[in-house]
């Protein structure tokens, strides 16, 4: 078993270090460089942003939309968020990546809704010349809407860089037991690290890291309201 | 017997920060269903919170190796061809004839000359019009009518900026003064038509 001594390294810092390199680079105008720190930022969430479109969407889409979803997600991080992110901090990256899930499940969603509506009628026989271009201008306008919620999204995340980062603000709020343990979650230490630095049995970990989030989760209501 | 919300949280969150990279979906299917609420709850405020496991290399390559990754870096990646080579496959993919994408064009925009839209349409698919004056509502209406994502319809990136600048050589006098000349008689010329809706479709460029 891992020895512990001393304050390890933050797991979270190697993120900010590369999201520090990948500003660089773009400010620099270097945007090669600043692709491929992007890339490795990404590459490293992979399973984040994974399981945060399987938690968002469970009730919305199918596995195989969130599946697609999963796919539209990767390649807007890696065209349109590389180009609007303004963030400086890995909270404010997560906090851009959660609102283009958002965006993504529900453009499957109206996808799918579009395709079940519309798909027998459209290939029907005796289909007139009204019911396509009534169909198109669904189509169209539901374009045009997408677009203009992905423009203030871009709007949106330049607004998020001026905010301060929610996690620092919000960690600080924990109480008690349920913050020491908390901030040994986030710096990535295992439970028996955990139960020996706190002198706690694995019961008593995990019944303050249930509350700590449990708190995260309310807190975090107060913080965007 | 399902686990307990408090039990599943704290394993999950074990399996992550050891790297092990825990599935959401197998958490979720061994909480009580009354409970799966709460728990994607608990999960989800941890996944915008966690730390970035420290993977060692074997689970690196294995990530970087998840068709789901391969394939979004290679779409993204991929350089499109020119419009003109594009359009003509997509729209007889969607079986359309030149003359119903135009009117059905003219239909979305509450525009009557659908002769002169497939006009347009035949030269942009003989490369006779610049792809990059194309206004953004007209892409996104013809994706619209060919069901397509309208992105594929985007126009390539310019060239870098090094590739469009030359050196001037001897002679470029001669030029500059055959430009001048140039200049001063398209400002003796009376100025042209102003654009109506569909010229500014087709060439009022990305806000147009």
């Amino acid at each position: 078993m891992k020895m512990v001594t001393g304050d390890p390294p933050l797991v979270r810092n190697h993120d900010e270090e590369i999201l520090r390199r990948f500003l660089t680079a773009k400010r620099a105008g270097d945007l090669a460089e600043a692709r491929r720190y992007w890339r490795e930022l990404f590459t490293l969430n992979f399973d984040r942003i994974n399981n945060m479109v399987i938690v968002y969407s469970r009730r919305h889409l199918s596995p195989d939309e969130q599946q697609e979803a999963f796919q539209r997600v990767l390649i807007g991080i890696d065209e349109k968020l590389f180009l609007t992110f303004k963030g400086g901090s890995m909270g404010e990256w997560i906090n851009a990546v959660k609102r283009l899930i958002t965006f993504r499940c529900g453009d499957v969603k109206d996808d799918a809704v579009h395709y079940a509506k519309h798909t027998s009628p459209l290939h029907a026989e005796g289909e007139d010349d009204d019911r396509a271009d009534r169909y198109d201008r669904d189509v169209f306008k539901a374009i045009e809407k997408r677009r203009q919620e992905d423009e203030s999204f871009g709007e949106e995340v330049e607004l998020l860089a001026e905010r301060q980062d929610f996690l620092d603000w919000a960690v600080l709020q924990l109480q008690g037991k349920r913050a020491e343990v908390f901030k040994l979650d986030r710096q990535g230490r295992s439970v028996e690290e955990i139960q020996r630095e706190l002198g706690m049995t694995r019961d008593a970990v995990y019944q303050n890291r249930h509350r700590a989030i449990h708190d995260l989760a309310k807190l975090r209501e107060d913080y965007y309201s | 017997m399902t686990a307990t919300i408090e039990q599943l949280v704290g394993e999950f969150i074990d399996s992550w920060n050891l790297g092990r990279r825990p599935d959401l979906r197998e958490y979720l299917a061994r909480a009580d269903p009354a409970e799966r609420d709460e728990l994607a709850d608990q999960l989800a405020t941890w996944l915008e919170v966690a730390p970035t496991p420290a993977y060692d290399e074997d689970t690196l390559t294995q990530i970087r190796s998840e068709p789901a990754l391969v394939a979004a870096l290679a779409a993204a990646d991929a350089q499109p061809e020119p419009l003109a080579q594009r359009l003509p496959v997509l729209r007889q993919r969607a079986g359309l004839a030149i003359g119903e994408l135009a009117r059905r064009l003219t239909a979305i925009f509450d525009l009557s000359d659908a002769e002169r839209a497939a006009d347009y349409l035949t030269r942009l698919e003989r490369d006779e019009l610049d792809e990059r004056r194309l206004s953004r509502r007209l892409i996104d209406a013809i994706g619209a009518i060919l069901r397509i994502d309208p992105d594929r319809l985007l126009p390539r990136p310019p060239l870098a900026a090094a590739q469009t600048f030359f050196r001037a050589e001897d002679g470029s006098q001669r030029w500059e003064m055959r430009d001048i000349d140039a200049l001063s008689r398209a400002a003796l010329a009376p100025a042209p038509e102003p654009m109506d809706e569909l010229d500014r479709l087709f060439l009022g460029g990305p806000a147009g």
